[in-house]
């Protein structure tokens, strides 16, 4: 298996925040989710693959290349429609086939029937899930082998946002195929992705096999006097509260053999961060 | 490269149309003789001063630098895209100033074609200075800073022409200056095509330099 993305000590620097340094790789054939809070670092670290913003330091490889090399086979969608709207959806096949060499103007069009989208259309009428789908057919009509997607599902309905998953995982069915997804709505990678990377105050605080690390960790709901009781090594943070205590626990099948009698429910993405956030250290 | 030029023209389509008009209502104040055809050279400039103006702020408005350098174009190029259009823009003015001319000729609202094809190629001269100083400063500064900082410059060339002609006389000096020749009439436009290329690449240089180190 190869890896279609490579970061090595990617750093970027900022007056008041640092990016970095990130090392990072997806493999070919597999999707993985970027998550953070807001400002951890997700569309930095996304416009530093590209190459659109200056960095610091790091190298960066895209398909066994460099990015200003790569871009004919990469495919970009962010949080919102690029595209003026003083264009027309056909205006966009115009534009991008100039653009792309490999671009396909029938499996654009393909995209946008499957879409529900008509090409003689101002983009300016569109709605944002719309304009989203627009996006999508065009980073997808020019045949990429890599998906950058940065907020690409956010503000969409829930059916909306399965058809785009749809075509993610049908995107990677391809083993040549990769996407790196950054999303604030966890369940959507917890239904596509392959990996998760976890990006806190611009740095790397977790990358592993999404499975995994659902696996390994777990969300103890317990007394406090229970808790005082667990080995610390188990405990990654607490969350204490007039009524309840939770922490979240690392090496989660160990635990369990471990302390039989306490109950540790399965932890999702969103009880990660806010444990990894807003939680105290052990 | 080019369909980034497409693209400008396109998103500039319901402008232009509208400028176009523009032009046809000055043109027929023209027709009528109640102003010298010179108007629509003067119309010409400030119109394809604006426009490059709007592409800019029609770029930040969708954000479309930060997909721009995600496409394989490059930097370089889509600044020479930008640059052609411009380019285009001026030749279009330039052309429609000159059928417009041409028009009024034919009816007698222009005496001397000679006369207006000076003053359309100094138009045209023109348009592209104007370009050419405005664009260095919206890749550097945005359009909104720009467009300020572009008419506080116009305002120190045109007082930085008053302080040369005052003391020749003003406009009386200018008024006295000798009709040109048919040698020089044929020159003129040679040389504002050349002036006004060789002033568009140094911006160029400028432009590529302000946008090559942007953090987008």
């Amino acid at each position: 298996m190869t890896n279609c993305i490579e970061i090595k000590g990617l750093a970027k620097e900022y007056k008041t925040f640092t990016l970095g340094p990130i090392d990072l790789t997806v493999p070919s054939g597999s999707i993985l989710g970027l998550i953070g809070e807001n400002g951890a670092g997700k569309t930095t670290l996304i416009k530093s693959i590209l190459g659109i913003t200056n960095t610091s330091g790091g190298t960066v490889t895209l398909l066994g290349t460099d990015p200003d090399h790569a871009k004919e086979d990469v495919g970009v969608v962010m949080d919102d429609c690029f595209f003026s709207e003083y264009l027309r959806v056909k205006d966009v096949n115009s534009v991008l086939s100039r653009v792309y060499k490999g671009w396909d103007t029938g499996l654009f069009r393909d995209y946008l029937d499957k879409f529900g989208l008509a090409g003689t259309k101002n983009i300016k009428e569109l709605s944002r899930g719309m304009r989203m789908k627009l996006s999508l057919a065009a980073a997808l009509a020019h045949r990429p082998k890599l998906l950058l997607l940065d907020e690409a599902t956010a503000g969409l309905d829930p059916v909306v946002r399965d058809e785009i998953l749809d075509e993610f995982l049908a995107f990677v069915s391809d083993d040549d195929h990769a996407i790196l997804i950054s999303s604030h709505i966890t369940s959507d990678l917890e239904k596509v992705a392959d990996y998760i990377a976890y990006l806190h105050q611009g740095k790397l605080l977790m990358c592993d096999e999404k499975d995994r690390l659902l696996e390994s960790y777990g969300r103890l709901v317990c007394a406090k006097a229970d808790l005082d009781q667990v080995d610390k090594g188990y405990i990654v943070s607490t969350r204490k509260s007039q009524y309840s205590t939770e922490a979240l626990i690392r090496h989660k099948n160990d635990f369990k053999r471990t302390y039989p009698r306490l109950t540790v429910e399965p932890v999702t993405l969103d009880e990660l961060m806010v444990f990894v956030v807003k939680g105290e250290k052990a | 490269m080019t369909g980034l030029i497409l693209k400008d023209l396109l998103i500039l389509r319901k402008t232009l149309r509208s400028y176009l008009l523009f032009l046809v209502v000055y043109a027929g104040i023209a027709f009528s003789g109640v102003w010298s055809a010179d108007i629509v050279g003067v119309l010409m400039v400030v119109v394809v001063m604006m426009l490059p103006m709007n592409v800019f702020a029609y770029d930040k408005q969708c954000q479309w630098d930060t997909y721009g350098l995600a496409l394989p174009v490059g930097r370089t190029k889509t600044v020479a895209a930008r640059y052609l259009c411009v380019l285009l823009l001026c030749l279009g003015g330039i052309a429609l100033t000159a059928v417009t001319g041409a028009a009024l000729y034919a009816v007698g609202r222009i005496e001397d074609p000679a006369e207006f094809m000076v003053s359309c190629a100094v138009m045209g001269l023109m348009a592209v200075l104007m370009n050419a100083i405005m664009l260095p400063f919206l890749y550097k500064f945005g359009p909104e800073r720009a467009r300020m900082m572009f008419y506080g410059v116009l305002g120190l060339l045109v007082l930085a022409g008053a302080l040369f002609l005052f003391p020749l006389g003003g406009m009386e000096w200018l008024n006295s200056l000798s009709e040109p020749n048919l040698e020089q009439v044929t020159a003129i436009p040679f040389i504002a095509a050349v002036a006004g290329l060789i002033l568009l690449a140094l911006s160029f240089l400028l432009s590529r330099h302000f946008y090559g180190s942007k953090d987008v």
